[in-house]
C-alpha cells in the first residue's frame, strides 16, 4: 500500500519520518493558503496570475504527498499514472502502475477514507452552527485557494491518515 | 523444545503458528507473500496477530503448509510443540 521506502532521499519506512511529512505537508498547504489569501488581498489586479501560481503550487503539492504512498515519478510518461493516482479510490487500484492491493491493504485504505470523510463530515456539520463562511473573505476571488485547499483535503487526508497510521515498514526477509 | 512461547494474540485476537511454520519450512516473508499473492507486510501482521486473515487466505495457508487451519490458527495459545508430542511439561518448566 505504502509502495516507496523512501522520498526525496529520506526514508519513510519509518512511521516517525512519514509523521513528521505529513505535518510538514499540510503546513505548507495551510501557509500557501494563506499566503494567497494575503497576496490577493493585497494585489486584487493580479489575482488570475496569483490564483495560476497558487493552483499548480496545490497541484504538485497534491502529487507530492501521492508519491509517498504511490510509486510513481516525475517522469512524462508517468504523467497521466500520476493524475490516474488521484481518482484511485473510485478505480479501486485497477489501472495504475502499482500492484492491486491485497485484502489487509483494502480494509486499511477502506478504513482511512472511512475515518478522513467522518472527519471531513464533521467540520461541515459544525459549520453551521459555527457558521464558519462568516470568516471567508468578501471578495469571491480570494475564495479560490479555499477552495483548492478543500480539495487538497478530500484528496489527500485518506492519504495522510494512511501515512500516519501504518507502522513501521519491514524488509521482506525480516523474521 | 518449546516452539510456540505463549504471547499476546494480538488484535486479532487470534494465536498462530504461521512464523514457526515459515521458520521449519526455511521460506522468507517474501516467498510466502507471492505464494498467497499479498504483500509481504501482511504476512508480518499475521504473523503478529495484528489482521485476522478473510477465510480464503486461511485456507490458502493451510493448503500451502499441508496443514488444517486450525492447527495454523486458534482461539486459544497453542501449547508448546514438546507438550503435544510427549502429553507433558517439559522437565524444568515446572513450578
Amino acid at each position: 500500500m505504502i509502495y516507496k521506502r523512501e522520498f526525496l532521499g529520506i526514508p519513510i519506512a519509518p512511521r516517525r519520518n512519514r509523521r513528521w511529512l505529513v505535518a510538514a505537508y499540510w503546513l505548507v498547504i495551510s501557509s500557501l493558503t494563506c499566503g494567497a489569501i494575503a497576496l490577493l488581498k493585497a494585489h486584487p489586479q493580479r489575482s488570475t496570475g496569483i490564483n495560476i501560481l497558487f493552483t499548480y503550487a496545490f497541484m504538485f503539492g497534491a502529487i507530492g504527498l501521492g508519491r509517498m504512498v504511490w510509486d510513481t515519478s516525475f517522469t512524462p510518461e508517468n504523467v497521466s499514472a500520476g493524475i490516474r493516482t488521484l481518482f484511485d479510490s473510485a478505480l479501486q487500484g485497477r489501472r495504475t502502475r502499482n500492484p492491486p492491493r491485497d485484502e489487509r491493504e483494502q480494509r486499511q485504505w477502506d478504513k482511512a477514507h472511512t475515518t478522513a470523510y467522518a472527519l471531513l463530515s464533521l467540520i461541515v456539520i459544525l459549520a453551521f452552527p459555527l457558521q464558519l463562511w462568516k470568516f471567508l473573505p468578501e471578495v469571491g476571488q480570494l475564495r479560490e485557494p479555499l477552495i483548492w485547499f478543500l480539495i487538497l483535503v478530500i484528496i489527500n487526508l485518506p492519504q495522510s491518515i494512511l501515512l500516519w497510521t501504518e507502522p513501521d515498514m519491514e524488509t521482506p526477509d525480516e523474521s | 523444545m518449546n516452539t510456540t512461547p505463549e504471547k499476546s494474540p494480538g488484535e486479532s485476537g487470534l494465536y498462530n503458528r504461521i512464523a514457526v511454520l515459515r521458520a521449519e519450512r526455511g521460506i522468507s516473508r517474501q516467498d510466502l507473500a507471492d505464494a498467497m499473492d499479498v504483500n509481504y507486510q501482511t504476512i508480518g501482521f499475521l504473523e503478529r496477530g495484528d489482521y485476522s486473515p478473510s477465510l480464503k487466505l486461511a485456507l490458502s495457508l493451510g493448503e500451502y503448509f499441508g496443514l488444517p487451519v486450525e492447527a495454523i490458527f486458534s482461539k486459544q495459545p497453542f501449547k508448546p510443540l514438546s507438550q503435544q508430542v510427549y502429553g507433558q511439561r517439559p522437565t524444568g518448566t515446572e513450578k
